[in-house]
């Protein structure tokens, strides 16, 4: 793994960052509520991120583009864990559906230990729950004491793409498709829902590149998912896609690629549904366009995630999309050199 | 099979067997309606005549295996991304740069490999790291292929990426600009405003080629390095180029650049003082060059605007005045001058001396005064001289200093009658007491250094015990009752005969070994085994078999492309041995 990341990773962070040691191993990374579909209603929802020590895979090398791990901290222990989960039931009233984040799996004893993984289950498990995990922490057992636990239990897992080539050399997650599949699988068998997490344009794809693996990866994935959630690459502190990004190696997709993708992989997402929320959307470290027509393609981005229908997705309108045209067909003879046009445009 | 036809520093043009003419642009092919295949069909942007139109299809059918499967894998993604050792050429990366291979290589219609250099198009930003990458796949066997940069479109810089050994451009990003309406100036010309795609288009490509077009009669005609210059005046990035490429690439520049270049060397800039063939120059009278022994008196003259200098006015004058002391072959005489510091009086016909052409303004740039300063020190250093002589007007300011002990006879101006006979009386006065040499040991002596500028130490084989005949256009030099060389005014250059080629390879330099052949015409680079690294385009060269001379002639290309060509000529042979 390259040096200067290391740097970034839990043993540098033992003090020597003042900005990250001020925040309290007590509190949670970030709480919030919004809407969601649960039995094709709207549903209010909360979110928590749970502030833990840490990815065991970040631990080893981490993934080319997450940043989540900057929220770590090494010193929180299973008293503070259970404190932030105190801190946001005392806040929060009780939700149909709760996701609980952490930087990592939740499913990972060493990172979120098993009484932090009941108490999470016995405060926010009346309703939906939705714990996110890397598939190595899946067995049948622990599945099947959470989804005794809830109401109904969604299992997330970051696939990021359904080829093992993308997954080994651009995102380096550390594991196959077959393992995703497996865990799937058993999370299905066990009862619960999944819901699958991929990654738009990680670093060493060309836009097309990226289009045609997201598409793909949607196809691929449908059959073991019952919510499909692609998320376009944003530019996190601290990562190789932001080193990339600096040196002008890496551009983040275009807001018309999440839509392509979406009207493409609708086409193969049956009886399962597709949505995206572009974090950073229509921001320079995020998924954007050319700067005027970003707001309403988002819009029409998180109408089509709720309500499932393609006809609400904006494809058209702004001259920028002839330049994304262009690089769709342009970019794979420029061996990454291909100029980022939108910044021409938003001059 | 790269066929060249002209070169100028690393630059070329020529065309592949399929074809594709090069430097050229590669720009994806579009139907009738303005509309693009997908994947892009390339096509170049010039075709000559009614060659075969080569379709090259992108390498990279998905984005996956960008510059991950072929030639980079990602283990080479890691080092460039830790520290970038491959990419820095700051440090002692010289081993790296070779030990990987920092190019893709692609099928172009089935012939010749066409070596791209990934990321080219981000590199651009970088010059010092994009040319550090284009010198490395140029070396040794790269030579042989074309070297295609994408994602480098801007006109203004495919003058010096041209001269720095760059063959193939890339059109995409022309169409990418003219797809948000954009159109690129031409070089040297302001902004323009946008517009709609297909005019937007129209002016790119019309831009691109037109300049193309420029940088290839350029090269046909000798001067790129001047067109790389002008275009540098008017681009930051092309100027950083530039810079880098006579700097930090300079060894490199210079042993790819000819020794001798049918046009006169231009100096209009500040960027010409540090082009190679001038370097080379300075480098070359401080490493190689001794005065010749017999002279014992140096005489600084000016340079005149008129070359070699003995033609001009300013130089029949004062070659009259010193002839009418009757001592004139114990004096050095060397000209001060700029861009070349000094030049001794028997090199005055070696290219650059005996063509160029500087700004003649009478004042001189600090760095100018650093150089002739520096130069002059080194000149007055080497020689065993019992008195300077100094005959100069605007220099004499800044290097009094370092000659104590000269006398400027100049008043006025170097060639007024005060400055006449003042010139002659210090020169009656310098050689009083002494002997002067005979015309035979001091025209040895003149051979002896022009030799061994030429050839460096080891020409002197070629004047040690010489006999000089001839006139001053054409002068003959015998070893032992052989002619070894002869001595043209207009090449300014020694030429060898068969007798010459076999004492220079007695001093193992200027040799090229050839296979088991008698070379009677041109020896093509099929043929050549190896070459003395310190072989220039231009220079005199020894053909030899397994240490017997075959032939002698003069190299058309320099030492690593004799080596590394796989075709074309390489020796254009002037004696060659007798069959038996």
């Amino acid at each position: 793994m390259l040096k200067r990341f290391e740097a970034g990773k839990l043993k540098g962070n033992d003090g020597g960052d003042d900005r990250r040691r001020k925040r309290s191993p007590r509190s949670p990374v970030a709480t919030w509520t919004e809407q969601e579909m649960v039995d094709g209603k709207q549903t209010p929802c909360l979110s928590i991120v749970l502030r833990t020590r840490g990815c065991s895979w970040w631990q080893k090398t981490g993934c080319t583009f997450c940043g989540y791990c900057n929220d770590a901290h090494p010193g929180v222990g299973e008293e503070d864990m259970l404190a932030q989960l105190d801190s946001v039931s005392d806040r929060f009233d009780a939700h149909d559906f709760v996701k609980i984040y952490t930087s990592g799996s939740f499913l990972d004893p060493d990172e979120v230990p098993g009484s932090v993984q009941r108490k999470a289950v016995e405060l926010f498990g009346q309703g939906r729950l939705l714990v996110e995990s890397r598939p190595e922490y899946v067995n049948r057992s622990s599945m099947d004491e959470l989804v005794s636990g809830t109401g109904s239990l969604e299992l997330a897992l970051g696939l990021e793409s359904s080829s093992n080539e993308v997954l080994k050399k651009s995102v380096r997650k550390g594991f196959a498709f077959k393992d995703y599949t497996r865990a799937a699988t058993t999370a299905r068998e066990a009862g619960a829902r999944v819901r699958t997490y991929l990654i738009l344009k990680p670093p060493f794809l060309t836009e097309s590149g990226a289009v045609d693996d997201t598409v793909r990866s949607i196809k691929d994935a449908s059959p073991y998912s019952d919510v499909i959630s692609v998320n376009p690459v944003n530019i996190q502190a601290r990562t190789i896609t932001e080193h990339l990004w600096r040196h002008g190696m890496y551009a983040t997709p275009w807001l018309w690629s999440v839509v392509d993708v979406l009207v493409k992989g609708s086409i193969h997402a049956k009886d399962v549904r597709l949505v995206s929320s572009p974090t950073a959307g229509g921001k320079s470290r995020g998924a954007h366009n050319c700067g005027r027509c970003d707001r309403r393609v988002m819009d029409s981005i998180s109408r089509f995630s709720m309500e499932g229908d393609v006809g609400l997705l904006e494809d058209a309108g702004c001259d920028c999309r002839r330049a994304w045209n262009a690089q769709l067909v342009l970019e794979d003879g420029t061996l990454g050199g291909y100029p980022d046009m939108r910044r021409d445009i938003r001059d | 099979m790269l066929k060249i036809d002209h070169r100028d520093g690393a630059g070329r043009s020529g065309r592949l067997g399929c074809g594709l003419s090069i430097p050229n642009v590669l720009v994806p092919r579009m139907n009738g309606e303005g509309e693009l295949a997908s994947p892009a069909e390339m096509e170049p942007l010039i075709h000559q005549g009614d060659e075969k139109k080569p379709l090259i299809q992108t390498m990279l059918q998905d984005g996956v295996s960008l510059c991950l499967e072929k030639g980079t894998d990602i283990s080479a993604m890691d080092d460039v991304l830790e520290g970038r050792s491959g990419y820095d050429t700051g440090g002692s990366s010289d081993r790296d740069m070779n030990d990987r291979q920092w190019h893709v290589n692609w099928g172009l219609a089935g012939e010749t490999d066409v070596r791209s250099i990934p990321f080219a198009g981000v590199l651009v930003q970088r010059p010092a790291e994009l040319l550090a990458r284009i010198i490395s796949v140029r070396g040794g066997d790269g030579h042989n292929h074309p070297v295609h940069l994408p994602g480098v479109h801007q006109a203004e810089l495919y003058a010096v990426y041209t001269y720095a050994g760059a063959d193939i451009f890339d059109g995409s990003p022309l169409v990418a600009q003219a797809s948000c309406g954009r159109r690129i100036p031409h070089p040297g010309e302001p902004e323009m405003e946008p517009t709609d795609f297909q005019p937007a288009l129209k002016h790119n490509l019309e831009v691109a080629r037109r300049e193309i077009e420029t940088v290839r009669r350029a090269l046909a005609r000798g001067v790129l390095r001047e067109l790389a210059e002008t275009r540098a005046s008017s681009s930051l990035e092309a100027m950083t180029v530039l810079r880098h490429l006579d700097c930090r690439f300079a060894p490199q520049m210079e042993s790819i650049s000819p020794i001798a270049r049918g046009v006169p060397m231009k100096v209009p800039s500040r960027e010409a003082l540090s082009r190679p063939e001038v370097s080379r120059w300075i480098d070359r009278i401080r490493k190689r060059y001794t005065p010749p022994p017999s002279a014992k008196v140096l005489v600084l003259l000016p340079c005149s605007a008129r070359k070699p200098y003995s033609t001009s006015k300013t130089h029949r004058i004062l070659s009259n005045a010193l002839d009418t002391t009757g001592k004139r072959r114990l004096l050095h005489e060397v000209i001060v001058t700029s861009p070349l510091g000094t030049v001794p009086r028997e090199l005055e016909n070696f290219y650059p001396a005996a063509s160029y052409d500087v700004p003649v303004t009478g004042r001189y740039l600090a760095e100018e005064r650093e150089m002739i300063r520096s130069c002059l020190s080194r000149m007055v250093d080497s020689g065993n001289y019992s008195s300077v002589i100094v005959d100069l007007r605007e220099e004499w300011e800044f290097v009094e200093d370092i000659l104590p002990d000269a006398v400027n006879v100049c008043r006025g101006h170097p060639t007024s009658r005060e400055s006449q006979s003042g010139l002659r009386s210090a020169v009656i006065d310098a050689c009083q007491e002494m002997k002067v040499p005979s015309k035979d040991q001091r025209h040895r002596d003149d051979m002896g250094s022009l030799a061994t500028f030429q050839f460096g130490q080891g020409g002197a084989v070629l004047a040690e015990g010489c006999t000089v005949k001839g006139n001053p256009f054409q002068r003959r030099l015998f070893v032992d009752g052989d002619q070894v060389a002869s001595l043209n005014r207009d090449r300014g250059m020694l030429a060898l005969t068969l007798r010459g080629g076999e004492l220079l390879s007695s001093r193992q330099t200027h040799r090229v070994e050839i296979e088991d052949f008698i070379p009677k015409g041109t020896i093509f680079c099929q043929g050549i085994v190896n070459a003395d690294g310190s072989i220039r385009s231009g220079d005199e060269v020894v053909a030899v078999h397994q240490g017997t001379v075959r032939g002698v002639g003069v190299a058309l290309v320099g030492a690593d492309e004799l080596r590394g060509l796989d075709s074309g000529p390489g020796i254009k042979t002037r004696h060659h041995a007798r069959e038996d």
